[in-house]
């Protein structure tokens, strides 16, 4: 990987020194296998820049917090679609963003990989070797393959390569998809399920939403400038809201099926809202159920870069409303 | 200060004998993760180390707590309190987590007392455990606090070898060992030894020195420095590290009203929230994320010493383990250390 790191390293520093203001991109972590966002405005500060496969983080919601400047943006395949989406939407220029994409060849679990180094092992370097990551440290070399490791959005992801990029760096990855793995192996299983189970299995995953907005604030389809869930009213007013401000598990149903409701169609599957979340909720479940009911239902009709549900054409033979 | 022992096989009948008596409130696992929750049989519970997600203050301050009912019913106005408390035990609280009751003491029992508070936190016996490891995110030591050390609890459990030496720390830990006395034995020799020996090996376990001498006043030399905005570039403004941090304190109070009836409550907020000091004007004097994120540092780290004279953070690692874009509090502290004025 440190190739990929060099060359990202030189394009952000020619960027920086060409006229962009703030480049988005990785640096290392504080903690053991992790990296984190890092926003590089000099060029010196592009030597910061990493990428490896804990550069999990979907980076282009960040760029909505500069309209007024020249940005560049580090993209992975699944995190490309985003800049699109949100450029069609008008909540971004196109024109003063520099996509820059990485070949990726998928991102490793890190609870997985913290399971099986040595504690406080400081990994030296990261090199891809087919498929398989091996992770050098001061104690040897730790493979990881990567069927085993992965994170389960990057066993089934055939856009290892972005597309629609202003830059493309590294060499063209080799797909990780399994195969063998059905995409919505997970929808199908809790579809499966009688309905009282399935009722039961919501209620608990529900239950222990602390709605802390963390999956709504990471994700770049959720782009309103002010959310339903956030209407500052006076407490005696609280009754015009759409949810509670309480945690309570009718309002946390509530929360989640808005915000799957409101994602559906223009969530492009980086998964960032299932991985931030601290008690585990599996939030793709539900953008993925919907992913596959607008298949379903849209599939074969056109659709420009914003997807079928925000597709207008005055000849449409439904109603709007 | 009375010491016994209780024998590893006893520690659930024990349990079981207390959840007759008291709402016992435990460890227990759901997906992996743990939560400290009421339980209806002892099998629940999930003993050994690991930290809970969300600590254990919410059995004293809860997510969402009703405070009063309402009724404007016939042009009258009828007002209820909702103030209730069962007897509880609160068993497997780790030592960061007791330090953290102390924290939100100095807040809730000051006067005025608040009495949802302070009802809940008497009706209740704390049962503390010591660590047995130590997470890559913990820095307790920091503030002075031992992974073995039963400070803060009623009743302290330190698992040595096939027992647990139990530290009776007060009158209300005196009264509960008392009344289950048949589960208990008296110290042998090498116990307490063992357990100080546990203490040095963990103390070893700490992947991150941490100190803080100092730092709420060089704080105060630093609210205006470019530092803050640098490192709230990456954040999120979500509400994880302040919902899942023991010490924090903030709420909110909404009504819930249809008809002529309603309630209010009380519940979490998080100052990195958008609106959480936004003024019916419009105006937001922390209209800025590096504001409100300066803000939790400053709390953790200043004010909450500065006004109460306990540090506002105890070291449980949870912000640093969950923040999902790497907001580390012992770098901040490191860098805030080293940050010329
Ligand atoms: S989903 Fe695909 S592009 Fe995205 S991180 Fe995984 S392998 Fe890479
Ligand atoms: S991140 Fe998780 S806990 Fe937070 S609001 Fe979203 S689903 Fe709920
Ligand atoms: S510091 Fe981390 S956990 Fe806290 S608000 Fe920012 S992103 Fe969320
Ligand atoms: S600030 Fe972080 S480390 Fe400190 S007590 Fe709160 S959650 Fe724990």
């Amino acid at each position: 990987m440190k190739e990929l790191t060099e060359s990202l390293r030189q394009e952000a520093s020619r960027l920086l020194r060409e006229g962009v203001e703030v480049f988005i991109g990785y640096a290392a972590g504080s903690l053991q296998a992790s990296a984190r966002p890092f926003f590089a405005t000099r060029p010196e500060e592009a030597a910061e820049l990493v990428f490896n496969p804990f550069c999990v983080h979907n980076l282009v919601k960040y760029l909505v917090r500069f309209p007024d400047k020249r940005t560049a943006v580090v993209v992975k395949g699944c995190d490309g679609g985003a800049v699109s989406r949100l450029a069609e939407e008008r909540h971004l220029d196109r024109e003063k963003i520099t996509v820059v994409g990485v070949p990726c060849g998928g991102m490793l679990e890190r609870e997985r990989v913290l399971a099986q180094l040595p504690p406080a092992t400081r990994i030296e370097a990261v090199e891809e070797r087919g498929n398989t990551y091996v992770l050098h440290t001061a104690r040897g070399e730790y493979p990881f393959e990567k069927k085993a490791n992965l994170a389960a959005k990057c066993l089934v992801c055939v856009r290892n390569n972005p597309v629609g990029v202003d830059l493309l760096l590294g060499k063209e990855a080799m797909p990780v998809a399994d195969p063998e793995r059905d995409p919505l192996e997970g929808v199908k299983a809790v579809e499966a399920l009688p309905a009282g189970e399935k009722a039961a299995f919501w209620d608990r995953v529900f239950g222990r939403c602390l709605r802390c907005y963390a999956c709504r604030e990471v994700c770049p389809a959720c782009s309103c400038t002010q959310c339903a869930f956030e209407q500052a009213v006076p407490g005696w007013q609280q009754g015009a809201m759409w949810v509670e401000k309480a945690k309570n598990l009718p309002d946390s149903y509530h929360y989640h099926l808005i915000r799957a409701f409101h994602v559906a169609g223009r969530c492009t599957g980086c998964a960032e809202c299932e991985r931030v979340c601290p008690v585990r909720i599996p939030l793709m479940l539900l953008n993925q159920k919907l992913a596959k009911e607008i298949e379903a239902l849209f599939g074969g009709a056109p659709a420009g870069a914003c997807g079928p549900l925000c597709a207008y054409a005055p000849d449409d033979p439904d109603q709007f409303a | 200060m009375d010491s016994k022992l209780l024998k590893k096989e006893k520690l659930l009948p024990l349990l079981d004998e207390l959840r007759k008596e008291f709402l016992l409130v435990a460890p227990v696992e759901e997906d992996a993760l743990l939560f400290y929750r009421p339980v209806e049989s002892v099998a629940e519970i999930k003993l050994g180390s690991g930290r809970s997600v969300v600590p254990p203050k919410e059995w004293f301050f809860p997510q969402a707590e009703s405070l009063y009912r309402y009724s404007t019913e016939g042009g009258g106005l009828v007002l209820e309190e909702t103030l209730a408390a069962t007897p509880a035990v609160l068993f497997g609280i780790h030592p960061c987590d007791l330090r953290s009751f102390a924290v939100l003491d100095a807040v809730f029992l000051q006067e005025p007392v608040d009495r949802y508070y302070t009802l809940r936190r008497e009706k209740t016996v704390i049962i503390g455990i010591s660590c047995t490891a130590v997470c890559p995110e913990c820095f307790c030591s920091a503030y002075g606090i031992s992974p073995v050390e039963g400070t803060g609890a009623d009743v302290h459990l330190s698992e040595v070898g096939a027992v647990y030496m139990v530290e009776v720390l007060t009158p209300k830990g005196k009264e509960l060992v008392a009344r289950y006395q048949e589960f208990f034995e008296d110290q042998v020799a090498g116990v307490a030894e063992a357990k100080e020996a546990r203490k040095e090996t963990l103390s070893g376990q700490f992947t991150v020195r941490v100190t803080v001498d100092g730092l709420p006043a060089k704080l105060g030399s630093l609210f205006d420095h470019p530092y803050w905005e640098e490192l709230s570039r990456r954040c999120l403004g979500c509400g994880i590290c302040t919902y899942v941090c023991p010490t924090c304190h903030c709420f909110d109070i909404t009504d819930v009203c249809r008809g002529f009836e309603g309630k209010r409550f009380r519940c979490w907020d998080a100052c990195l929230f958008r609106d959480y000091t936004l003024h019916t004007s419009g105006h937001n004097p922390r209209h800025a994320l590096y504001q409100r994120l300066r803000n939790r540092f400053f709390h953790k780290l200043k004010y909450n010493h500065d006004r109460y004279a306990i540090e506002g953070c105890v070291g449980c690692g949870r912000c640093v383990a969950l923040c999902p874009v790497n907001i580390d509090i012992r770098e901040v502290i490191a860098t805030v250390r080293g940050l010329g004025e």
